[in-house]
């Protein structure tokens, strides 16, 4: 179980922030006052730069300029989000237009600031962003883990757990599956231990994290 | 008193040669009036006929009177054979044919008249007569009672010659030519009647002797008046023509003597043109003008070819501005007579330029705030970015101050970064109030790369919301004398126009080209390429006119104002099609200095706001 629950510290240690703009002089700026408040810094002086780097493994957020040459902001937006990157998006921009801001927020960017941008606005959309992108995180890894224990068990080992975290007792299941109580008892038992836990409540928790549903007997 | 007769005959055979040299005189002075040189022939045929005539009237015997006759009847015959001529020149009404074929008949007769044995006119002579004239005068008998069968084709060709001299009269009659035609009309008028008495005292119906060589006479003397007049005519009109052309004409001789004013500058100058006849510049207007109009003069005669200047004088102590064409006047041989000059007053026309021009710098102005407001959003933009790395560096500078142990370095790095983005704040603020204030043109050196990096500068944004890829490539020693707002108002209005260009352009990738060069040391050149809709090659050469457009909304003032700015900076503007999508238009403008970046005005100082 302690796997399973990482990072538990404080979420702004360790996460990094990626400033996408095309102006060398606000990018350096940003990079400073970020890291400053804790955070690792990389700057990109475009889209495309930044979409040549390899994947991210960690917690962090993207701070990225509105227009810019050759892709613009939103269009990077939508492309990160197409590839299915769950990096939390805040949008810096010189001239915001309302149209452009609730087309950003729309599609799920944490905030849309102003520049010049003060630092108490500017930490708060990050602390917000990594603190988000840190639960995604946290939930997508506990599925990551879940997934790969139910890898583990066999055909009729992953049936008796759908009867079981339906509420069904082994008697009900054995008749329903046609073999004996103790067989089920038997598997049962190896369902609990291959997917590492110790009550039904928490077997059905991981079920229904992974949104496996319960099977029913008519 | 008894050779009263036979002395009017040599008296008028004078007269003759008097005006056929005086016509001959005039036709060597004046090549092209051919009727002068045709009148001269008349006139020398008409002597010698009349001295053949004389010599007739005094003949002795038969054989003395044929002689006499037969030159008589030759130099009628030539004069007879170039009358039409001499009409078809006057006139300037040609029949060709009735021209050739009369000359053809008087040839006949003249050679007929040289082979019959008692000439044309007579069968035979069996003796001489004499007639006394109603003084006591005694003279041979000409008078022709049997005539020979060859006599009639003289009247033949005689009465050929007054129906067409009589048809040209009508001729010009109906072309207006009035004073000509009444000219025409009654010399052969006097000539006709005479010719007609002549006949009736050759069929003895009026006794007395001939009398044709007085209406030979009346045809010399109107003619010769015509003639005249015709000639003092186009003199006239000649002057009539310099006095009434509304500009000032002059003519002096090698020595900057005025030979001939016309009325114009009679009347500006209060001069008559026989007052100021052989005077000089010097006599009539104060000491510097009158040197500078000297000089003028002095530069045509020496290059001999004609010249325009740029004249000022006063006319009732106001100055007046001339354009003045000036030009040598040669003689036939080539050798410099004098300087003929042509002024005209241009003191209105730069008046209303001054005040077109004043009008076309407020049209500018409006039109430069207007596309200002169209750049505001970018400009705000391009202000918010050095504020923003303001604001975020002197914040992170603040935490970094406020750990237990502040790295000075960093700060000082911070603190550095602070100071340019300010500048460069502060340069884009000064470039926009530039911009929009109206201000006279302030020439300065300047290094055009710079100035239009700063321009690209301003409009990055802007390319970036129209998705257009702008890529310069800058020559960095270009120096030239300008004013630096106006560069960038060309320059801004030509990219603004590719822009529009580019607008409609779908699934075509966008792009700007700027480039800055210095192809020799006498020219910088920038040239802006882009990838637009183009514009047809028929409209290219008319795109800089003012008030055209291909544009749906366009006022056609733009180009317009840029080919002026270029020109009021000895520059030049052009626009291309190329090979590709777009056009490619071009500046050129000449160079200060190329080469040396030291003597040119530093801005290299770390403060221009190159990204």
């Amino acid at each position: 179980m302690a796997a399973v629950s990482m990072h538990e510290a404080d979420p702004q240690y360790g996460a990094t922030v990626f400033v996408i703009d095309d102006d060398v002089n606000v990018c350096t700026s940003l990079k400073r006052l970020i890291r400053s408040a804790g955070y690792e810094v990389e700057v990109f002086s475009s889209a495309t730069e930044y979409l040549a780097r390899p994947p991210y493994p960690g917690t962090g957020c993207v701070l990225l300029d509105v227009s810019m040459p050759g892709m613009t902001g939103p269009e990077l937006h939508d492309t990160l989000v197409r590839t299915g990157s769950t990096l939390p998006m805040i949008f810096l921009t010189a001239h915001g237009d309302i149209p452009t801001g609730v087309q950003a927020m729309k599609k799920g960017a944490v905030d849309f600031l102003l520049k010049p941008v003060d630092e108490k606005t500017l930490f708060q959309a990050i602390a917000l962003a990594v603190e988000r992108h840190a639960s995604i995180k946290h939930h997508k890894d506990e599925q990551q883990e879940i997934t790969t224990r139910l890898v583990r068990l066999s055909f009729r080992e992953r049936e008796v757990m759908e009867y079981v975290i339906g509420g069904w007792l082994n008697k009900q299941i054995a008749s329903a599956l046609g073999i004996s109580e103790k067989t089920i008892k038997v598997h049962r038992s190896r369902v609990m231990e291959k997917m590492e836990v110790r009550s039904v409540a928490e077997l059905v928790r991981l079920c229904e994290c992974v949104n496996l549903r319960p099977r029913c007997i008519d | 008193m008894n050779n009263i007769f036979i002395h009017s005959l040599y008296i008028l055979s004078g007269f003759c040669l008097f005006s056929s040299i005086h016509h001959g005189l005039i036709a060597l002075r004046y090549p092209v009036e051919r009727s002068n040189l045709m009148f001269s022939i008349l006139g020398l045929a008409l002597m010698f006929y009349v001295i053949a005539k004389a010599g007739a009237y005094q003949a002795g015997s038969v054989q003395e009177l044929v002689l006499m006759r037969r030159w008589e009847g030759s130099f009628v015959t030539v004069f007879l054979g170039f009358l039409p001529w001499f009409l078809a020149e006057y006139t300037d009404v040609r029949i060709r044919w009735l021209l050739i074929a009369t000359s053809i008949l008087f040839a006949v007769i003249f050679t007929a008249n040289l082979l019959l044995p008692y000439t044309i006119a007579y069968m035979d002579i069996p003796e001489v007569n004499l007639y006394t004239l109603p003084w006591g005068e005694q003279v041979t008998d000409l008078r022709i009672l049997k005539q020979n069968i060859w006599y009639g084709a003289t009247w033949l060709g005689l009465f050929t010659v007054f129906g067409y001299g009589f048809y040209l009269c009508v001729v010009l009659y109906r072309r207006s030519i009035r004073r000509k035609a009444f000219t025409l009309g009654l010399a052969l008028g006097i000539f006709f009647a005479v010719v007609l008495i002549n006949l009736l005292i050759n069929l003895g119906l009026i006794d007395f002797v001939h009398m044709a060589e007085f209406g030979f006479l009346a045809l010399i003397i109107v003619m010769s008046i015509g003639i005249t007049r015709s000639l003092q005519t186009s003199e006239w009109r000649m002057r009539v023509l310099l006095d009434n052309v509304p500009a000032v004409i002059y003519a002096k001789d090698t020595h900057g003597r005025y030979q001939l004013i016309n009325r114009r500058y009679e009347e500006l100058f209060h001069i008559s043109n026989e007052a100021a006849f052989g005077k000089t510049d010097y006599d009539l207007f104060p000491v510097a003008q009158a040197e500078a109009f000297r000089a003028n003069d002095k530069q045509v005669l020496d290059s001999s070819m004609a010249m325009q200047f740029d004249e000022v004088t006063d006319i009732n102590g106001v100055p007046h501005e001339y354009v003045t064409i000036k030009f040598p006047v040669v003689d036939p041989d080539g050798a410099p007579m004098g300087v003929c000059g042509i002024s005209t007053d241009v003191t209105e026309q730069h008046k209303a330029n001054k005040e077109l021009n004043m009008l076309r710098r407020q049209v500018w102005h409006a039109d430069r705030v207007l596309r200002t407001g169209i750049m505001t959003a970018s400009l705000a933009h391009e202000l918010s970015q050095p504020l923003a790395a303001i604001l975020c560096n002197a914040q992170a500078g603040l935490r970094f101050l406020n750990r237990d142990t502040p790295d000075l370095e960093e700060i000082r790095e911070i603190l550095n970064d602070i100071a340019r983005d300010d500048k460069r704040a502060a340069a884009i603020i000064k470039g926009l109030r530039a911009m929009l204030q109206q201000q006279e043109t302030q020439r300065e050196h300047m290094d055009l790369g710079d100035c239009i990096s700063e321009l690209l500068e301003m409009t990055h944004t802007e390319f970036i919301e129209h998705q257009i890829e702008c890529e310069s490539d800058i020559d960095p020693d270009c120096v030239i004398l300008a004013d630096r707002v106006q560069i960038q108002q060309v320059i801004l209005n030509i990219l603004i126009n590719a822009m529009e260009a580019m607008k409609d352009q779908a699934n075509i990738r966008h792009s700007i080209n700027v480039s800055v060069t210095h192809l020799n040391d006498n020219e910088a050149r920038v040239s802006v390429c882009d990838s637009g809709a183009g514009i047809p090659e028929d409209k290219l050469d008319r795109i800089f006119d003012g008030y055209y457009t291909t544009k749906d909304k366009g006022l056609g003032i733009g180009l317009a104002m840029c080919r002026a700015i270029m020109e009021s900076h000895s520059g030049r503007i052009w626009m291309e099609s190329n090979d590709g999508p777009g056009v490619t238009v071009t500046l050129a403008l000449p160079l200060v200095v190329a080469g040396t970046r030291d003597n040119r005005m530093g801005k290299q100082d770390g403060s221009s706001i190159h990204a």
